[in-house]
Parts: C-alpha cells; structure tokens; sequence
C-alpha cells in the first residue's frame, strides 16, 4: 500500500483551514456558555426579583451562539470541507501556487 | 460529474442541519423517558441544594410583595415536593436521601407568608382561615397537592399541618361539590380551570395518604371539565372562565392544558390522556424540535404571566408543561421532539454531581423534574 503524502498533506491542511474558524466560534460559545452558567449559579435567566439586564444580554448571545454552534457551524465546515476536497485535482493544483504567489 | 461535485456538499450540509441538531439536544431524551437514574439524581441534587440554601437566603432577602413573587417561590417549593415525591414513587429506596426535603418543601409551600399573594387579592381574608367560607382560594391546591404527595410517603409527616390539610381538602371537596360548573375562583372573580385541576389533584392524592373516599367529588369534577371546561373544536381547556356561569373569559390554551393534564393525572386517568391528546396535536415540528402552539386554532393573543413568551404562536409554558402528560401516556416521539427544544433554550449544565437547566433558574429546575419525571403519580 503507497500512501500518498501530498495527498493526505493536502485533506489535513483542507480540513484545518475549512475547521478554523467555526472551531473558534464554538469556543467563544462553550466560554459564554460556562460565564452564562456561572453569573446564574442559584438564579436563572429571569428572577422573582425582577430581570437583571446584564443576565440577560448575556443569556440572548449565549442562545444565539448555542443556536449557532449547533445548527450552522457544524453544516458550514462539512460543506466547506466536502466542497474542497471534492474540488477536481487540476484546480487544486491551479489554486496552490497562485495562493503561493499571492501571498 | 460536475453538477454532482457541486451538489454533493449541499446535500452533506443538510443532512448535518437535519441530523445532528437533534442529535445533540435530544441525547439525554431517552434518559429521561426510560428514567435513567443518572439524569434524574443529577437534577434532584441540585434541589435539594437548592431547599438547603433557600432558608438562608429567605432570611436574607424578604419576600417581594409582588403577587408573582408569592406565586413562584410557593410553585418552585410545590414542584420540588412533586418531583422528588414521583422519583420515590418509582424508586422507594431514595426514600432516605429524599422524604425529609420532600416534606420541607412542601411545608414551606404551605407556608403562612407564601400565600401573601392570595390573601391580599382576597382583600386581607386568609385562606386558612376563612374555610367555611364559599370563597375558592384555588391557589391553595398547589402546596396542598404536595403536602398530600409527603403525607403519601413520609410516615413522619407533622400531624398539626396534617390536620389542617385535612381541613383544608374538606373545604375544596364542600365548594367544588357546591359548583354546577366545577369550577371554584383563584381570585374574585377569576376561575382558571387548571387551577381547579390542581384542586382535584390535592383532593385525590389525599384520598390515598388518608384512605378517604372522594370518589363522589372527583367523578363530579371530571364531569364538569368534560361538559364546560373543554373547547369542543381544540379539545384544549379554557384558560379563564367564570365560575358561576362556565362562561369562558379567556381562549382555550395550550399553557393552561398542559398543566391541568399533568394536574388532572392524579385524579382521573382518562380525563388526562384526552387533555394530553388535544395538547399534542398542537404540536408545531421543525428540523426535529417540538414546541407547543398557546393559543387554539382561530385564537390569538400575546404571551402573559401563564404562557411566558409566545414566538411564532408556541409558548415556553405550553411546550415545557406538554412534557408530562406526554411522557406518562407514552407519546415518547413527542416527548423527545419537545425535549429537544427544552434543552435547546434550557441550557442544561452539569457540575459537581448535579445538574440545572441554566436559563430556568429553581422554579425551572423544580418544574422540569416534576414533568420529566411524571408517570407514577398518575391515578390507575
């Protein structure tokens, strides 16, 4: 069995670049998430006392993150990654050194 | 090859959007449908931390005035009662941890201060004092239903507020009898059928702590709900009604069904599976997620103190109520599509051995276990 270098170099660095940055975003999430849990340790998003407006803004972007995190990022680096890899060879090797020359 | 290159990765996307959402937030559903005992210890942990604290901070931080404050501790004290009572029910060897928190809970429920909101709407009469009266004072069914819930199991149970419970579930049993309509008043003038459930609910659960025969009254009851309660179109209960006449104030609602259906299960089964069966078809389902629409069909309003938010015509209070009645009638692919959506919103985060629904705060947490955990309290 040959395994072919360039190739598997290629899918890790596909996968990486298409993994970047929905990885951040959903550690921005899992962070807010863990402040969101902390800051309502005891309480919960709306009190008896009355509404907190810092829990709350607080609660609006840890759902929106949650929101994000599980319906679209996941969906964003399967495309993005299936789109790459499926992409046919000649334009992988077209891309590759015009990102080199741009750079 | 082309269009297929280009297709590939958008049907890849969708299918992620299609699977894994659920996935994620439906992986404790079976849990809690199966009762896990895992799942259900880590929510009851974190209420039982939640009574130890509350005494101090009760001491700390006197009561608002506010009605609703009155009625979210009272609820939030009440629904603990319930869901830990229902965990001994399947499990009696969790009696030991949990029978003493159980009957705190529902003592504080009962509780002078925690009706403060009752007896101001009543222009300073008490409900415990004034049961020979023809007054409802319906809100007083939900400690009574959880103070009968720890009569049920704690042999230990003080006989003092035992005997003013009995007292109590004799006045509701005169006044509800007294009523063509089966109906008694919250507040003056102001009849909630749900409420009436709970009264229903405390009047059978103290049939089976004492032996009593209320056969008569909730035969009676169920009758009346049957007859005047229940939106012949939705099959929903009226949200509101006048007590004297039946006429209804309010829409038929999912809010109020779902809670008069997990209320109406410890009384009187097969009035209960209907009220489940109406609610959940009522059931708005998207990518796997359920929620329940507030309003029947051809009625529409804005969310208020029993619905909470309503978007896009479901309510938090009717989704998260639809919980019980689906899991102790065996609607389990309902049951999962709404728990996915109470995850969702309901941020469940688990620490140290215990676990909270983050957005929910206690009266939340104290609610979703009595609903997650309904099924053996429902009458045979």
């Amino acid at each position: 069995v040959t395994i072919d270098r360039q190739r598997v170099k290629r899918i890790a660095r596909e996968t990486l670049r298409a993994a970047l940055v929905p990885a951040i975003l959903w550690l921005v999430y899992l962070a807010v998430a863990a402040i969101f849990g902390a800051a309502t340790d005891g309480g919960g998003l709306v009190s008896p006392d009355g509404l907190d407006l810092g829990i709350v803004i607080l609660g609006a972007a840890m759902l929106a993150l949650k929101v994000v995190a599980i319906f679209v990022l996941p969906a964003v680096v399967v495309y993005r990654l299936s789109a790459r890899l499926l992409r046919p060879r000649h334009d992988v090797a077209r891309a590759a050194p015009e990102r080199h020359r741009s750079a | 090859v082309t269009i297929l290159r280009r297709a590939l990765p958008f049907v890849l996307a969708l299918a992620v959007v299609w699977a894994l959402p659920r996935l994620w937030c439906g992986r404790d559903a079976r849990a809690w449908l199966d009762g896990d005992p895992i799942v259900q210890r880590a929510l009851a942990e974190e209420l039982v931390a939640f009574e130890a604290r509350d005494d101090d901070d009760r001491a700390a931080r006197p009561g608002s005035r506010s009605r609703f404050a009155g009625e979210w501790a009272l609820v939030t004290h009440q629904m603990t009662a319930l869901g830990l009572a229902q965990l001994c029910l399947t499990r009696p060897e969790w009696k030991e941890r949990y029978v003493e928190v159980i009957t705190r809970a529902a003592i504080k429920s009962f509780a002078p201060e925690m009706r403060d909101f009752g007896t101001r709407a009543w222009k300073g009469e008490d409900a415990m004092a004034s049961l020979r009266g023809s007054h409802g004072h319906a809100y007083l069914a939900y400690p009574a239903l959880a103070i009968g819930m720890a009569r049920v199991l704690d042999p230990a149970f003080p006989e003092k507020i035992a005997r003013r419970h009995d007292a109590l579930i004799a006045a509701y049993e005169r006044r509800l009898l007294a009523s063509p309509t089966g109906l008694i008043e919250t507040y003056p003038g102001e009849a909630y059928p749900t409420d009436v459930a709970a009264v229903a609910a405390a009047i059978a659960v103290h049939g089976r702590a004492t032996g009593e025969d209320h056969r008569e009254v909730l035969a009676h009851w169920a009758a009346a709900v049957r007859r005047v309660q229940i939106d012949p179109e939705s099959g929903l209960v009226f949200q509101r009604m006048r007590a004297r006449s039946g006429k209804p104030v309010d829409a038929p609602r999912g809010s109020g069904t779902g809670l008069a259906a997990y209320f109406a299960g410890f009384a009187d089964r097969a009035l209960a599976a209907r009220l489940a069966g109406s609610l959940l078809e009522q059931e708005s389902t998207f990518l796997g997620f359920g929620a329940i629409r507030e309003y029947a069909p051809g009625h529409g309003g804005p969310g208020d103190i029993d619905s909470g938010p309503v978007v896009l015509g479901v309510s938090v209070s009717a989704t998260g109520f639809a919980l019980a009645p689906a899991r102790a009638f065996g609607h389990r692919d309902a049951f999962t599509r709404i728990y996915r959506t109470t995850e969702l919103f309901g941020c469940l985060t688990e620490h140290g051995g215990r676990a909270r629904f983050a957005t929910g705060g206690p009266i939340g947490n104290a609610l979703l276990l009595a609903l997650l955990t309904s099924g053996p309290e429902v009458a045979p």
